[in-house]
């Protein structure tokens, strides 16, 4: 039987489930997952440079992760040290910046306690509660007083080497960032763009940004693979990024949800759920490549 | 003279004559007839009146109307007959009657019409009290049953208040959705100025079978749902998880249970880009079969203890329906009785706005619902696949008898 314990422990269980899914996900081809599907895909025998682009994927996109755990982290301490002196400007910086790592990281977090709870924290509609995490700065960056975050600052500052600790052996396959690019996606639409994710401070677009910046991380970490093996669906899906850049490169730098016009979210909406559909099609291009490798 | 009398309706025939006097040797006629013959009879309807209120263990419908009620009126005495009087309007129109039989075409007709000729679709009508109708407006403070408070904020709820909470609610299942809407609709036309309608929320196609010979159904993520439902002949595990019992704190409430609803809208359209491995991984079942991930048929029992070559669980930890099973969960179970909703587009993202309306019914939701939820929300790996966004408790009372009157325990 599974410990119970184990999944309450949060970081450790969001962890593990991240790392289990995303094996699964990135083993379409492999005997053991095809047996207990309901679809069958046939093996493949990659060629040396096929094999070369999933370890190009699975290290370059290793590195981003692991890059955006460290961006957190030092992007926390800086964010502790702003509150502390009381610079709301400094503070805000660094905020932004731990939320844009914290965006990269979510897809590999998998929504679970980590993101939801702990780091992210919701504002509780119609709570008493302060929130948590990443948005209880943001309302004391926004809403002040200042001091206010500095209650969520051990927990964020204790997240960070642990993230980085944790997330350091993960490998993805090929596949499954493919998927993490689907899920990063299926934020920005579902709690980005829908509803709104900074309710503070307005500034959604520093969410934007950061899941689009890391996406395209993903794309490009994929790039060698699909260019091999689905070359027309990774020209579907650059044509699709590259839209949603020009897109956002109409907007003026650090823009509030007021100044963003709202047919541009509309606009952005309907590209991103294109984009989903071309990385969920590159997910199944890609299944059943892999670097040989599960963990680092 | 209160809210309520002011809105009588002047057609020679008062409304309270009607749903009383006028039709009251038909409506026994078709109780008599459908009471004898079950559950579901061949005449589409399923009893009023019982232990149980209709539309918890009854076989679920195929369309849902889920109305929640504000009270306006500040009067106890207008709620209580406001309550009486939806007692009566419940019986004729769960055996497919009118409100009204004999009209006066110089007034509005009381019954709006859109059912007739629809029979009664095998309608049921469940009524629920929330947690605020036990506030310091009726000197109901004291009958609050201590399972009934507002549920808490779980993690990453994006609660609207427009499908939040309520003061009463009225669950209406029935095979025909304009049935069910209809009877929603004349609930709260006769209590206009008592209560508002805060939501109406409709669902069609049942997500969840609640009895044996019933098939389970299909939600919008395309996967079998609530395999492992509570049905109507567990009794033992009803009496244990349904039904609150004599000895629970409020004896008004034994032969009841509570109603929880949550709006959970799917992200559709991250779920159809991800692959099927994946989704199956997801829920740790096989989409097309139903079957666990170690198994190859809808009941199979699932093993969380299976692991495969790599030494992982081949249910992953994550799974929904691991971090959902009893066994993980300290055996807690729920009868769910959920239904698909269609709701138009996402201005905002161009996406569905489609979902799940799930409803449970159990004997204690603190114990039950809040508890199994705060694991799915931490743990389950569907969470990134759908989000809360409406979220209600209603304590449902047991079901009257012909000679009783909905409500009356309440303020007794």
């Amino acid at each position: 039987m599974v410990s119970r314990q184990r999944l309450r422990r949060p970081l450790v269980a969001a962890i593990a489930l991240a790392t289990t899914s995303v094996l699964l996900a990135g083993c379409g081809a492999n005997a053991h997952v095809a047996a207990r599907t309901t679809t069958t895909i046939a093996g493949k025998v990659p060629s040396r440079a096929e094999q070369a682009a999933a370890l190009f994927a699975t290290t370059r996109y290793r590195r981003q992760i692991v890059q955006a755990a460290e961006g957190f982290s030092t992007s926390v301490n800086a964010l502790d040290g702003a509150l502390r002196s009381g610079d709301r400007q400094a503070a805000i910086k660094a905020w932004a910046a731990a939320q844009g790592s914290f965006d990269v990281l979510r897809p590999v977090l998998l929504g679970g306690p980590a993101s939801s709870a702990t780091y992210d924290g919701q504002l509780l509609a119609g709570s008493k509660t302060k929130g948590q995490g990443l948005h209880a700065i943001e309302r004391a960056l926004f809403q002040g007083p200042l001091s206010d975050g500095l209650a969520a600052m051990p927990e964020l500052r204790a997240a960070g080497p642990q993230l980085v600790i944790g997330l350091f052996r993960t490998i993805l396959q090929p596949s499954a960032i493919a998927v993490n690019q689907v899920h990063a996606l299926g934020f920005l639409a579902d709690h980005v763009l829908s509803s709104s994710q900074e309710r503070v401070s307005h500034r959604d677009l520093v969410d934007v940004l950061a899941i689009i910046h890391a996406v395209r991380g993903g794309f490009n970490a994929l790039h060698p693979l699909a260019n091999l093996v689905d070359p027309k669906q990774l020209s579907a899906t650059s044509t699709g990024l590259d839209q949603v850049d020009a897109l956002l490169s109409t907007l003026p730098p650090g823009a509030t949800d007021a100044e963003v016009p709202t047919e541009v979210w509309a606009r952005l909406g309907r590209l991103v759920s294109v984009l989903q559909f071309d990385f969920g099609q590159l997910a199944g291009s890609t299944a059943g490549y892999s670097s040989g490798r599960y963990y680092a | 003279m209160s809210t309520s009398e002011a809105r009588e309706p002047r057609s020679g025939v008062t409304r309270r004559a009607v749903l009383t006097a006028g039709g009251a040797a038909a409506v026994g006629a078709v109780i008599a007839t459908s009471r004898g013959a079950g559950a579901a009879t061949q005449t589409g309807s399923i009893p009023f009146f019982g232990k149980h209120q209709g539309g918890i263990v009854t076989p679920a419908q195929g369309h849902l109307a889920l109305g929640v009620f504000t009270v306006t009126t500040p009067d106890r005495q207008v709620l209580k007959e406001l309550l009486s009087e939806w007692g009566r309007a419940a019986r004729r129109l769960t055996v497919g009657l009118p409100l009204q039989e004999i009209y006066d075409g110089s007034y509005p007709p009381s019954d709006t019409g859109e059912a007739l000729g629809l029979g009664a679709a095998n309608l049921t009508l469940t009524f629920g009290y929330g947690p605020s109708l036990f506030d310091s407006r009726f000197g109901l403070a004291a009958r609050r049953p201590v399972a009934l408070v507002d549920l808490p904020p779980f993690d990453g709820d994006e609660l609207d208040p427009a499908y939040t909470g309520g003061d009463l609610c009225v669950q209406a299942c029935a095979d025909d959705p304009q049935v069910a809407f209809h009877a929603i609709r004349s609930l709260a036309q006769l209590g206009l100025g008592s209560v508002e309608l805060h939501a109406l929320q409709v669902g069609s196609g049942r997500t969840s079978a609640t009895t044996s010979d019933q098939r389970s159904a299909r939600n919008l993520l395309g996967f079998k749902d609530g395999t492992n439902n509570l049905r109507s002949g567990d009794d033992a595990l009803l009496k244990r998880w349904l039904w609150v019992g004599e000895r629970d704190d409020q004896r008004w409430m034994t032969g009841g249970t509570y109603l929880v609803a949550r709006r959970i809208r799917m992200n559709l359209s991250t779920w159809s880009s991800t692959p099927l491995t994946v989704q199956e991984s997801v829920i740790g079942r096989k989409r097309d079969s139903g079957a666990p991930l170690t198994g190859t048929r809808e009941h199979d029992k699932a093993n969380f203890q299976a692991l495969d070559p790599h030494g992982f669980p081949v249910i992953p930890l994550g799974a929904h329906i691991r971090v959902a099973a009893p066994e993980t969960n300290g055996g807690v179970h729920l009868l769910r009785r959920g239904y698909n909703f269609f709701d138009g587009v996402d201005e905002r993202t161009g996406n569905l706005n489609a979902g799940l309306l799930f409803i449970c019914f159990q004997r204690d939701p603190v114990k039950q619902f809040t508890a199994l939820q705060g694991d799915l929300a931490r743990s389950d790996n569907l969470s990134q696949y759908i989000t809360h966004v409406g979220s209600g408790v209603f304590a449902c009372p047991p079901g009257i008898g012909p000679n009783d009157d909905l409500g009356a325990s309440l303020f007794t």
